[in-house]
């Protein structure tokens, strides 16, 4: 029978090398992914992503069991994230200097390297398809931090509300506007109002 | 429609959306959405754009680098945490060194103190008991006074003799 995510994270606690393997294998694709569409950047996503790792094999034996091991892990994960974003939004900040990156009214502070367009899932879609999809990750891009990860973690990791706002470290009230006004302003973006 | 079923939904929609709602305003929802065209727009758009953000897919990675990476980083971690101490034995023993010197300066510093006020006491009670000895020689104070002027080697001997005429 298959060990739960709670149990192998108790595991992991107690030094259990290959505990910590399996959920590494687990959650790996799911940590990156996420990584990534908060850091749109590659290298980032893997290094915050591993990082992540380090710090659940550090502090397994702080996960209480209240929350799912899941909501505990993304939680970890998304604040590294959002201090990545942090620390290297000054230098993004310089880059996009002079081109007059930000658009008006744009709060996030994001430039045009956030607005890399996400890669086609499929070769096959065609250039409309992958010019929407371009379109869609430019628009994402324009989010601030917190909206974009509401959105992501809503859209990619079908987290409930009360889990977002757990991971968040917010009320659910404020998950349910950041998802609104981020749905708003990706549906103005996207020019469908 | 009522007031409650005409107001537009706006976060509602979300918790809607989530299948979140409890049935009651679940039900109140739905029935605006049956008379709003705008709202169920809403609706679908944001159901669009969620798909979109899930379709995407972000780069591959060789998962089997990535662990072996991971593996790494974690063991120089590890053998950063061991060793750390030891990676710093000068600021260590900076502390430890200004750590001991304060804790002596506590301790012996008082005792030390009152050691110098005992000696300074003992020492202005042994020039009294000097000066009681010598309490006849200066009961031949103005001879004494002139000592420095006269410097009159004949007079001190002379004192002295009295005084060993005085003891025999």
């Amino acid at each position: 029978m298959e060990m739960s995510d709670e149990v192998l994270c108790q595991r992991v606690a107690d030094r259990d090398e290959a505990a910590f393997d399996q959920l590494v294998e687990r959650y790996q694709g799911r940590a990156y992914r996420l990584a990534w569409s908060i850091l749109r950047d590659a290298e980032e996503a893997r290094d915050v992503s591993q990082e992540a790792f380090i710090r659940l094999y550090q502090s397994a034996a702080s996960f209480g069991g209240r929350a799912r091991f899941s909501t505990w892990f993304y939680r970890l994960l998304v604040n590294l994230c959002l201090d990545q974003r942090r620390k290297t939004k000054w230098w993004r900040q310089i880059f996009a200097g002079s081109d007059g990156a930000g658009r008006p009214g744009d709060e996030s502070g994001e430039t045009l390297l956030d607005r890399q367009p996400a890669p086609s899932t499929d070769p096959l879609e065609g250039m409309a398809k992958e010019r929407e999809t371009d379109q869609l990750w430019t628009a994402v891009g324009t989010l601030s931090p917190q909206q974009r990860a509401v959105v992501i973690l809503q859209a990619q990791e079908e987290l409930s509300t009360k889990e977002i706002a757990t991971i968040l470290k917010c009320s659910e009230a404020t998950v349910r506007v950041h998802l609104h006004r981020a749905l708003i302003t990706l549906r103005r973006t996207m020019g469908n109002e | 429609m009522s007031d409650m079923d005409s107001r537009h939904p706006e976060t509602e929609l979300i918790a809607y959306l989530k299948d979140e709602l409890p049935q009651r305003s679940r039900e109140t929802v739905a029935r605006h959405l049956d008379g709003c065209a705008d709202c169920r727009s809403t609706l679908t758009d944001f159901r669009t754009l969620l798909a979109g953000v899930a379709a995407t897919t972000a780069p591959s990675v060789a998962w089997q680098r990535y662990r072996a990476e991971l593996r790494q980083r974690l063991e120089s971690e590890a053998g950063r945490h061991r060793w750390s101490w030891w990676r710093r034995p000068f600021p260590v023993a900076v502390s430890a060194g200004l750590a001991a010197a304060v804790l002596a300066l506590v301790v012996l510093a008082p005792s030390a103190w009152r050691d110098e006020r005992r000696v300074v006491d003992g020492l202005s009670g042994f020039e009294e008991a000097v000066l009681g000895t010598r309490l006849d020689m200066l009961r031949q104070y103005p001879v004494v006074e002139r000592l420095d002027l006269l410097e009159d080697l004949d007079v001190i001997r002379q004192l002295d003799g009295l005084e060993a005429r005085r003891e025999s």
